[in-house]
C-alpha cells in the first residue's frame, strides 16, 4: 500500500509575480507503506513547500495528492484538519512544545481533539513519555527539560493518534551529537516497527541511515536513490529489535 | 473539548495575571454597580414596605392634595407638590370616615412642631405626633413598659415615647412616671413603644421609633387650638373590604370638601407601589449608567483577545497542525473570552456585596440581594463574553497554519 502518492504537484506562491516559476513543478513521488525517506536540497529548494503539501498545511495548485489512498484534494479544510490529527504526526526543527503546557499535556493534545477520555488520553501519554525515555519529566514545562527530552516529547505527541505517517522536519537540527543519535534512534525504532516515516535533513549522514534519498532543487525531484541495505555505515544497520511496548503502542 | 477549553483558558488566564484583572475591571465595575444598587434599591423597598405593612392590617391611609392618581392604562402618577403647603383634612373628615360601611376605626395624625427634652436633654429627631386612642387600636404596637393613653387622657398631658427616643432621653433608666418637656409644658411619660423591626431610616422615611405621642386636644392646646390632620389612617373590617372602602371613603370625603377631590386615598399597596415605582426608577437609571461601564468592559475583553490571539498565532499553529479544525480553535478563544468576562462578573457581585453593605450601613438600609439580580448579573457576563469574544476567536480560527507555524 501506498501511503503518499504525487502526481503532477505543482505549487506557486499565491503572491507570485507573473512568469515567476513554481516554488515545485510536476512532483511526482510515491512513499509506500513503512518507508523511511530522506528528502534533501538546499534552502529554498522548495522542500519545506513539499513538507507542508505532504502534511496538508497547504494545498497544491494544481495536481492530485493520495493519502492512504485517499484523493486530498476535494477535502474541506475542517476535513484536513481531521486528516492531519489522525494519520500524520508532525516532528519540527523547533519542537513546537506548548511552553504553557507540561510536557504530559502536550502529548494528551491530539487525542484532546479526538475525544479520546481524559482517563485514557492520560495513561497513553504516560505510556508514550515511557516509551521515548522521558517518563520523569511528564509533569516539567517544555521550558524546563533539554533539547533532545524536549523533541523526544514531540516524538511521543506524534505518536499520540496512532498516525500512518510521520512527518519530521530536521528534527536533530537543533540537537547535539548525543541527543540527535537519541532522537534517531527512536525514529529508526518507529520505522521498523513499520511506521513511515519523511524526513527533512541537512545532514548526509542521517540521510545515508534511510531506505531512500530524495534530492529536491529549484522545486523538481532531481533525484531519487534507493539505499542498498549492505550499502550504509554498518554500525548504525544492527538491527535492534523493536521493543513490544512500542509495537503495541503504535496498535502493531 | 468544553471542559478541556475551560481547563485551557484558566491556563491561559493565569499565565498573564495582571493583564487578566486589569481587563476585567470595566466589567467588575459595571456588575458591582448594577448589582450594589439595585440591591441596595430592593432593601429599601423591602424596608418601607415592612414599615408600611407594619402600621397594621387593612389599612386605608387619606392624605392631603391629591399626590397619586392613575393614568388611563392604570399606570401610578405621583405629584408629591400636590400635599406641600396647608392640610385639607379637617376634624369633621374624620367623623365621616367613622360613619362609613365596613370602617371599624378610625385615627388622624397630627405632626406637632417642637422639641422633645428632659433633664437639660433635648432630642434632635424626634416627631411629634398627636392622635386619638383609636390610633392605638390600629397600629397594634407594643409596649416595652407602660400603656397608650385611654379615653380618660384624651385631653390630658400624658405622652408615649418611642424606643429610640426615650433611649435618647432616659438611657437605660425607666421612663414611665417621669415627665417630659414638649413646647415648654409638661408631660408625663405613660409608657414606652417596643422598637419597632423595619426601623427608618433616611431614605425610607419616619423613623417611628423616635416618635412621642400626644393625645390630640393636648396637641391642640399646644398649637393654640389650630391642629392641621396629616394623615388619616382608616381599618376596614377585611382585607375583602380594602379595596372597595377607597371609593367609599372618597365619596364620603367629597360631600365635606364641597365636591372637590383635594385629598387621596391610599391602600397600603398603593403606598409600597408609590414608593417601589420611584425607586426603579432610579435603579433603572442607575443601572443605564453603569451599562457604560460593562460596554467599556466587553470593549477591553475585546481588545485583550485580540492581542491574545496575536501574541499565540505560533500556538494556533502548531494546534492545527496537531488536528484543530477552525471550530476548535475559536471554541477555545471564544470560552476564554467568556471566562474572563464570568470572573469579571463574579468579582463584581462579590464587590456589590461589599458595596451593597457598606452603603447600606451608612444609609441604614439592608441590602436585598435576590437570585434574579445575580442571574442576570451572570447572563450579562457571559453575553459580553460572547459579544466581544467572538471577532477574536474567528481571527483566530481563521489563520493559516503555516504562516502561523512561521510566526515567531
Amino acid at each position: 500500500m501506498n501511503v503518499i502518492e504525487l502526481r503532477h504537484i505543482t505549487k506557486h506562491f499565491a503572491d507570485a509575480a507573473p512568469g515567476e516559476p513554481p516554488i515545485l513543478q510536476d512532483i511526482n513521488l510515491v512513499i509506500a507503506q513503512g518507508e523511511f525517506v530522506a528528502i534533501m536540497g538546499p534552502s529554498g529548494s522548495g522542500k519545506s513547500t513539499l513538507m507542508n503539501i505532504l502534511g496538508l498545511l497547504d494545498v497544491p495548485s494544481s495536481g492530485e495528492f493520495l493519502l492512504d489512498e485517499q484523493l486530498i484534494a476535494t477535502k474541506k479544510d475542517s476535513d484536513l484538519a481531521k486528516l492531519r490529527r489522525d494519520k500524520i504526526g508532525f516532528v519540527f526543527q523547533s519542537f513546537n512544545l506548548l511552553l504553557r503546557m507540561t510536557v504530559l499535556q502536550n502529548v494528551e493534545i491530539p487525542m484532546i481533539y479526538t475525544g479520546v477520555p481524559a482517563r485514557t488520553r492520560h495513561k497513553r501519554a504516560l505510556e508514550l513519555l515511557d516509551l521515548v525515555g522521558i517518563k520523569d519529566r511528564a509533569k516539567s514545562r517544555p521550558s524546563k527539560i533539554s533539547g533532545g527530552q524536549a523533541q523526544r516529547a514531540a516524538i511521543a505527541r506524534a505518536l499520540a493518534n496512532k498516525p500512518s505517517l510521520i512527518l519530521a522536519d530536521e528534527p536533530t537540527g537543533n540537537l547535539d551529537t548525543r541527543s540527535s543519535k537519541a532522537v534517531m534512534d527512536l525514529l529508526h525504532e518507529l520505522h521498523r516497527s513499520g511506521t513511515t516515516i519523511v524526513m527533512v535533513t541537512h545532514n548526509p549522514e542521517l540521510a545515508e541511515q534511510t531506505d531512500r534519498i530524495i534530492h529536491v532543487r529549484d522545486g523538481e525531484i532531481v533525484e531519487s536513490l534507493k539505499q542498498q541495505q549492505s550499502i550504509g555505515k554498518p554500525s548504525l544497520r544492527i538491527q535492534k529489535p523493536v521493543r513490544p511496548a512500542l509495537k503495541r503502542s503504535m496498535g502493531l | 473539548m468544553i471542559w478541556e477549553n475551560i481547563k485551557m483558558a484558566f491556563m491561559s488566564l493565569r499565565a498573564s495575571k495582571l493583564r487578566s484583572f486589569l481587563t476585567m475591571l470595566g466589567i467588575i465595575i459595571g456588575i458591582a454597580a448594577v448589582v450594589s444598587i439595585n440591591s441596595v434599591g430592593e432593601g429599601v423597598k423591602k424596608q418601607v414596605s415592612d414599615q408600611i405593612t407594619g402600621l397594621g392590617t387593612n389599612l386605608l391611609t387619606v392624605t392631603s392634595g391629591k399626590t397619586v392618581s392613575k393614568d388611563s392604562k392604570g399606570k401610578t402618577q405621583t405629584n408629591f407638590a400636590s400635599s406641600a403647603g396647608a392640610s385639607t383634612l379637617t376634624p369633621k373628615d374624620l367623623d365621616a370616615i367613622a360613619t362609613v360601611k365596613h370602617i371599624t376605626t378610625v385615627a388622624p395624625i397630627s405632626l406637632i412642631s417642637g422639641t422633645v427634652s428632659h433633664d437639660g436633654a433635648t432630642s434632635q429627631s424626634a416627631l411629634i405626633i398627636a392622635t386619638t386612642t383609636q390610633y392605638n387600636v390600629l397600629r397594634e404596637q407594643k409596649f416595652t413598659a407602660g400603656r397608650f393613653f385611654n379615653d380618660s387622657e384624651k385631653a390630658g398631658n400624658v405622652t408615649l415615647l418611642g424606643a429610640d427616643l426615650k433611649e435618647e432621653l432616659f438611657g437605660s433608666n425607666d421612663a414611665v412616671g417621669k415627665t417630659v418637656k414638649i413646647r415648654s409644658t409638661d408631660f408625663q411619660v405613660i409608657g414606652v413603644i417596643k422598637k419597632s423591626d423595619s426601623g427608618g431610616g433616611a431614605i425610607s422615611g419616619p423613623n417611628f421609633d423616635s416618635v412621642a405621642y400626644l393625645p390630640l386636644e393636648a396637641g391642640k392646646r399646644l398649637s393654640d387650638g389650630n391642629v392641621q390632620i396629616l394623615r388619616i389612617l382608616a381599618q376596614a373590617d377585611s382585607s375583602d373590604q380594602v379595596q372597595p372602602s377607597v371609593d367609599r371613603l372618597k365619596t364620603a370625603l367629597l360631600a365635606n370638601h364641597g365636591g372637590q377631590e383635594d385629598f387621596s386615598v391610599l391602600t397600603q399597596a398603593d403606598l409600597v407601589s408609590t414608593v417601589g415605582g420611584i425607586l426603579d426608577l432610579l435603579s433603572t437609571f442607575v443601572a443605564a449608567i453603569a451599562s457604560i461601564a460593562l460596554l467599556v468592559g466587553g470593549i477591553g475583553i475585546m481588545n485583550m483577545m485580540l492581542v491574545t490571539v496575536t501574541e499565540r498565532t505560533r500556538e494556533i499553529g502548531i494546534r492545527k497542525a496537531l488536528g484543530a479544525t477552525r471550530s476548535t480553535i475559536a471554541g477555545q478563544f471564544l470560552i476564554e473570552a467568556i471566562i474572563l468576562s464570568l470572573i469579571g462578573g463574579l468579582l463584581g457581585v462579590l464587590g456589590a456585596f461589599g458595596m451593597g453593605y457598606g452603603v447600606g450601613k451608612l444609609a441604614h438600609v439592608t441590602p436585598v440581594f435576590t437570585i434574579q439580580t445575580m442571574s442576570v448579573a451572570f447572563g450579562v457576563s457571559v453575553l459580553i463574553g460572547i459579544i466581544f469574544g467572538l471577532a477574536p476567536a474567528i481571527k483566530a480560527a481563521r489563520k493559516r497554519p503555516i504562516e502561523a507555524l512561521r510566526y515567531e
